[in-house]
């Protein structure tokens, strides 16, 4: 018994939440969106860092074959099984045979599956229409008290809202980490503009298109190779470049600077069209910021938890 | 130069070529090094980047500005094996 991928969709794979040692098969480096990543395993009763079905622009169709409490997360899309609508962050049981579509994306562009108890796959990571993921159905006694819960109406009245999630994804501007060195007037040009996404090279670098940046009298020069770390700034020519987890060579594109990893998960969800404002930052401020962050997600995580146990708690009396 | 790149990576940064086999020499060094907070490195001809878990910094030294502790083990670390900053 298995989940398998009917329609693989544009780019799904099954992943890790941080980068691990690759092999033959397998290349995780890591959820794009840490947040929704997690959510989804945090809903469904799972440890956060379990493995789940990365799924972009254009999500897989996927089949179950025997009871399976599964949670989306991230991206707004429309999905559907056997007429019924599915939101995101929220619980479902769903029965053998019953299969998820997904139509057109509201709003995102990468959408999270965690499945209780666990999945995981024999081949490659990269998943094809056909592929199956393995149950590895380590159920915890949480677990099957909310099989017993959901057997009546598939899903809980309860889920995380849009609305509670607007602080992370809704707002267009992104910080960027100053590096020393780099002249002033660059930052100056990157706050004057705004930029879109031109393009997204999966994984690997986000194309931004906007106002010029000039860049001739950066103090890293073109001739120096630079880590292409996750999140950083690039100004190859005039325009900035992000790269993305899956980016792994040098690179001599002037660094300009590195979004910190509390605004990562709103660039996950950026697509083709969709704009960003960049505001330059030390990292003191970065750092105040990312603890703030960290609280809000454990405040977050903690209220999850609450109404998972109160939903026990109803089903016992 | 030594800086804080974003809020979970440290760099060393110069404009000379590391030689390969300082980049050896750094790469074996970080295979047995033990640190709570350095989880990975990576390395070209002109550049060495730390990764660090800044929350678990700022928790276990009651702090919001990790980099400074890090920047410091990191400046140790390159001295252990010949880097001077």
């Amino acid at each position: 018994m298995s989940v398998i991928i009917e329609n693989s969709g544009l780019l799904t794979l099954l992943q890790t939440l941080d980068k691990k040692e690759n092999d033959d098969n397998r290349v995780y480096n890591g959820a794009l969106d840490r947040l929704a990543f997690q959510m989804a395993n945090q809903l469904v009763g799972n440890p956060i860092d379990a493995l789940t079905v990365e799924m972009t622009v254009q999500p897989a169709v996927i089949k179950f074959t025997e009871p399976t409490i599964v949670a989306f997360s991230g991206a707004d899309f429309a999905g559907e099984v056997n007429g019924r609508i599915l939101n995101t962050n929220r619980i479902y049981l769903f029965d053998r045979g019953d299969t998820v579509k997904f139509d057109s994306q509201k709003r995102g562009n990468r959408l999270y599956m965690g499945v209780a108890g666990g999945i995981e796959t024999e081949g490659t990571n990269v998943l094809s229409s056909g592929d199956e993921l393995i149950m590895k159905r380590e159920y915890t006694e949480q677990h099957k008290e909310l099989f017993n819960i959901l057997r009546t109406n598939n899903t809980v009245n309860w889920g995380v809202d849009y609305y509670a999630l607007t602080e992370v994804y809704i707002s267009d501007i992104f910080h960027i980490v100053k590096v020393p060195g780099v002249d002033p007037k660059i930052y100056e040009q990157l706050e004057k503009n705004t930029y879109s996404v031109h393009n997204e090279k999966n994984r690997i670098m986000m194309y931004l298109k906007g106002g010029a940046v000039d860049v001739a009298e950066t103090a890293n020069g073109h001739d120096i190779e630079q880590y292409g770390l996750r999140g950083g700034v690039f100004i190859p020519e005039d325009q900035p470049v992000i790269t993305l987890n899956d980016f792994d060579q040098p690179t001599t594109a002037s660094h300009v600077g590195t979004i910190p990893s509390y605004h990562l998960h709103k660039l996950a969800q950026k697509r083709p069209g969709s704009q960003l404002q960049f505001k330059c930052i030390d990292i003191e401020d970065a750092h105040a910021n990312l603890y703030a962050h960290h609280l809000w997600i454990t405040s977050l995580f903690k209220a999850i938890d609450y109404k998972l146990s109160k939903e026990l708690v109803k089903e016992k009396l | 130069m030594l800086f804080a790149n974003g809020d979970c990576y440290i760099t060393y940064s110069t404009d000379t070529k590391i030689e390969e086999t300082t980049q050896e020499r750094i790469k074996q060094h970080f295979e047995s090094y033990k640190s709570d907070f350095l989880t990975e490195i990576n390395m070209t001809n002109n550049d060495v980047t730390f990764t660090y878990l800044p929350i678990e910094v700022m928790v276990s030294h009651g702090t919001i500005e990790p980099s400074i502790i890090v920047m410091e083990e990191v400046q140790q670390f390159l001295e252990e094996v010949g880097v001077s900053i």
